[in-house]
């Protein structure tokens, strides 16, 4: 359990106001329903509505969640239950069950509650129209003021632009955050620091011209195809809700689980399933991302078969996906079945490449032989003799193959590839 | 594709595309405002109709990039050469061993002080059983050899085809081609730096003690004093009779450090020339008097002569009386015998009459080196020596360790106790160890976790569940409920191999 203190509670208020509310709040009176285990607290507080709002503290990051109309997180009923608990006076007790409110609300399966909590409203489609016009509108003029910098940026010179401090770039992210393009912010962050440690090298040429294909792009969105767009909303950062996605593409198939990788870039980690239809041999690819509030859902095993139906992101292949509905695991386990040289796999990353510029990486199943460079670093080289490089520590792999011909499931992208499952003595194990 | 063109790769001259990008490239650094963006080549669809030199730039950025990223394949230089693995000669580990093992490596159950000797019973059971260790595991199995001696062997003994080869693969593991070979040719030995010939000499003693001493042998000649007095110090292990030569010629060594390593060596050869020799200079200092209730005196030594200083009557440290530690030598370098025969009685008895404190030092060092448990007995009694226990047979050290730290309340005797006694202990003394540190409410545990660990019987489980429930400082609890969990999962562990 992390040491939470009042000056903690102090210094995650988000402004004083907050703060001066919260200590007038955290009093007995208004509170009903407190309680407090290991790892949560939960209350409820009487505000100017009719129903009480539902507070849960989930101590494990802190994570703050209200049921209160207010846009500050975490808001003066959060700090308020706080403050509250942290004095020890017993008004918000060590309890032995949790009440299903502070479940469901902990676990973000609570509504915001406007004055007297009114049922899901139905979703106007005008007033969406109005939301999606308006974010346009922001997005555009977002990139009208990124192409202008972008041109800037050529007009003097890459070398100057690596000589530009931090600040430089991080003002164009956050211009990028606030027009809603998330997406290329990111970019543009991990390219400064690249730049930074003076690994961009040619890199940032060719990154500008991701950039500036997707700024000219957004000018024909409307034109483009469902694919195009989709891809350009995933560049841009400009994602589909999954109620959206859940409710236009279906289908129902026995999906392989082929393999998963989990990465982490500091404060997002994500994970990425790759899934196989038995009866299409399609290839999708599940996303799931976590932050520090809220883990990555459990691994899904390597060979395991699941029965669900599964709905696709718009987009060229290979498609995100997500889980329509809970997937039943089926009892027996696949293997990769054919598996293809290096080079058909690349001819198919640069195939991708001409329907999605921002295209990072496409599955394949080689056959070949784990080979040192060093000792340190691997590569897989196929049947035909080509060679790429592998990504990560080899050594595992290495221990399981013995050096001798195995066939792998895993990601090429432009660098190389990166295995993630492997066939061994009759049966898909991950390295 | 999203751009408006389509461009069929095919037809662009790639000789022209390359010089075109690096002049394109270049021209980027520099910026517009000081270079003009070259033109690209006709077969490239890149004419805008109102172009700046900066669109023209990004527009080559983006079409240019994408065409010399379709076209470019990263290379990989040179790769080892390297013949795949020879089949594995033993069997595979059942899977709920391979479950364990896993478990002892990702979660170390029983802390993290006690995840060693873990592995170690897993090691040792994987090789009863004769299975290799899982394929998996190697490089973690390799890695903590290359950090840690101890497990050198141990993993050696499992590694089988796949691992040697495995080892083969980094430089770090190189320790396990010379593992478990000690026959390296004399000549490559001598140029070794001495802590690693000391090594492989001790290594060898076990095994080969006529080998490890010709090598011994031949580095006399040429090594410096220290180095002479480490190597014949290695002859200590599997020393036999064999060895008198060596140790009897190194009396007369240039260096006092060698000459004395040599003559406590010689200690534990009650056969040997020097042990006569002693003997005889002894038996002169005893004087038996009486019939039926009889009496010893021991005088103490004159100064010694020439033979007696190089048979180790020299000086002794400051403050100490010459006579007094010339008599110890002696009682340390003579037989036992020569104390039963002056009395005639047992070894019991005779112990009895001696009353010399100097005498019994000697005695006592004799008992050691001699390895003699029938004197070892009846000294315990005498001196409070813990080592002296180690000579007896498992369950009467069991019981008299236990009976000697009963009411103990000096935790600093418990130690010694426990630090000399060789592992795994019997049941009674574990019990009194137990109840030691419940004395000490369990603050002693901790530091000795690793000793416990290796010494504690399971019949303790009971008791150590106990103290590990009662409400006790936090370290204390955790302490015992790692030596729980620890001594059950060394149950569980030859278990998880049938």
């Amino acid at each position: 359990m992390p040491s939470l203190t009042l000056q903690s509670v102090e210094k995650a208020a988000p402004d004083a106001a907050s703060l001066a509310a919260a200590r007038r709040l955290a009093k007995p009176g208004p509170w009903s329903e407190t309680g407090s285990t290991d790892s949560l607290v939960w209350g409820k507080c009487q505000g100017s509505g009719n129903e009480p709002y539902q507070v849960s503290i989930d101590l494990n990051g802190p994570a703050y969640r209200c049921t209160c109309p207010s846009r500050k997180l975490p808001c003066k009923h959060a700090l308020a239950l706080m403050m509250l608990w942290l004095e020890g006076d017993g008004s918000v007790a060590v309890a032995d069950s949790t009440p299903d409110f502070a479940t469901n609300l902990a676990e973000g399966r609570a509504q915001r509650a406007a004055d007297g909590a009114t049922p899901k409203k139905p979703v106007d489609p005008e007033a969406r129209q109005r939301r999606i016009a308006d974010r346009k509108a922001l997005m555009s003029a977002g990139l009208e003021e990124f192409e202008r910098w972008l041109t800037d940026l050529v007009r003097g010179g890459l070398a100057q632009a690596g000589q530009q401090p931090f600040t430089w770039w991080e003002r164009t992210a956050a211009r990028l955050v606030d027009a809603q393009l998330p997406g290329l912010a990111e970019r543009v962050r991990r390219m400064s620091y690249r730049e930074a440690r003076g690994e961009a090298g040619s890199d940032l040429f060719l990154e500008l011209g991701r950039w500036w294909t997707a700024v000219q792009a957004w000018r024909a969105f409307d034109r483009l195809d469902e694919a195009s767009r989709g891809d350009l909303r995933v560049v841009l950062g400009w994602n589909q809700s999954s109620e959206d996605v859940r409710g236009t593409d279906k289908i129902i198939d026995d999906w392989e689980v082929l393999g998963a990788h989990r990465s982490d870039d500091g404060t997002i980690t994500q994970q990425r399933t790759w899934l196989r239809g038995s009866a299409t041999g399609d290839v999708v690819q599940i996303l799931d991302f976590g932050s520090q509030g809220r883990p990555l859902p459990i691994a899904r095993l390597a060979g395991s078969v699941l029965r669900c139906s599964l709905s696709r992101y718009p987009g060229h292949n290979p498609r995100r996906a997500l889980f329509a509905e809970e997937p039943i695991a089926l009892d027996h386990n696949g293997l990769l079945g054919t598996a293809g040289s290096l080079r058909t796999a690349r001819d198919t990353l640069v195939r991708g490449w001409s329907e999605n510029p921002w295209l990072e990486r496409v599955p394949a199943t080689i056959s070949g032989v784990l080979r040192l460079v060093d000792d340190a670093n691997g590569c897989l080289q196929d049947e035909s003799g080509d060679r790429v490089i592998v990504h990560g520590d080899p050594i595992t792999l290495l221990a399981l193959s013995g050096g001798h011909p195995i066939t792998v499931f895993g990601e090429l992208d432009h660098d190389g590839f990166r295995p993630l499952s492997a066939e061994l003595d009759g049966e898909l194990v991950a390295p | 594709m999203i751009n408006d063109s389509s461009v069929n790769q095919s037809m662009i001259n790639e000789t022209g595309l390359a010089e075109w990008w690096s002049a394109v490239s270049r021209a980027a650094l520099f910026g517009t405002a000081r270079r003009t963006p070259p033109d690209p080549p006709a077969d490239l669809p890149l004419q805008r109709v109102d172009g700046t030199p900066e669109t023209a730039l990004l527009d080559a950025a983006a079409i240019g990039g994408a065409l010399v990223r379709a076209g470019s394949w990263p290379l990989v230089g040179a790769v080892r050469d390297l013949e795949p693995a020879g089949p594995d000669e033993l069997k595979e580990p059942p899977a709920r061993a391979t479950q364990l093992l896993d478990l002892i490596i990702t979660q170390s159950p029983a802390g993290r002080q006690l995840q060693k000797p873990l592995l170690a019973r897993w090691l040792q059971a994987a090789a009863t059983t004769g299975c290799h260790a899982p394929r998996r595991r190697l490089p973690v199995l390799l890695d903590l050899a290359a950090g840690d001696e101890q497990f050198q062997r141990p993993v050696a003994a499992i590694a089988d085809a796949r691992g040697r080869w495995m080892a083969g693969l980094r430089s770090d593991w190189a320790w396990l081609a010379t593992a478990g070979n000690d026959h390296l040719e004399p000549n490559q030995w001598l140029h070794l730096p001495t802590l690693e010939r000391a090594v492989i000499v001790r290594r060898l003693r076990s095994t080969d003690p006529a080998a490890g001493r010709e090598l011994v042998v031949r580095a006399l000649p040429t090594d410096a004093a220290a180095d002479r007095a480490t190597l014949i110090e290695c002859l200590r292990v599997g020393l036999g009779p064999a060895d008198e030569a060596v140790l009897e010629s190194a009396l007369d060594d240039r260096s006092h450090q060698v000459r004395q390593v040599a003559a406590n060596l010689l200690d534990r050869l009650p056969g040997s020339a020097r042990a006569t020799r002693m003997a005889a200079r002894l038996r002169k200092l005893i004087t038996v008097r009486g019939l039926i209730n009889k009496t010893l005196t021991v005088r103490l030594p004159d100064p010694p002569d020439d033979a007696g200083v190089r048979d180790g009557l020299g000086r002794p440290a400051m403050r100490r009386s010459e006579r007094g530690y010339w008599l110890e030598q002696l009682a340390s370098g003579a037989p036992l015998t020569v104390w039963t025969d002056a009395t005639g009685k047992d070894p019991d008895r005779t112990l009895s009459m001696i009353n010399d404190d100097d005498a019994l030092a000697g005695i006592r060092r004799a008992v050691l080196a001699q390895s003699n448990a029938t004197w070892a007995r009846s000294l315990t009694r005498r001196l409070d020596s813990p080592d002296l226990l180690v000579l007896l047979p498992d369950t009467e050290r069991d019981a008299l360790a236990a009976e000697r730290i009963q009411d103990q309340t000096d935790f600093g005797r418990v130690t010694a106790m426990i630090n000399a006694l060789p592992t795994p202990w019997g049941p009674s003394f574990s019990q009194a160890v137990i109840d030691a540190a419940d004395r000490t409410a369990g603050a002693a545990l901790a530091p000795m976790i690793t000793t416990l660990a290796y010494g504690l019987h399971p019949s303790v489980l009971p008791r150590l569940r106990e103290f590990a429930d009662v409400r006790r400082g936090h370290t204390e609890a955790e302490t015992a409920r790692n030596l729980v969990q620890y001594l059950t999962l060394t149950d569980v562990i030859p278990e998880a191999f049938l």
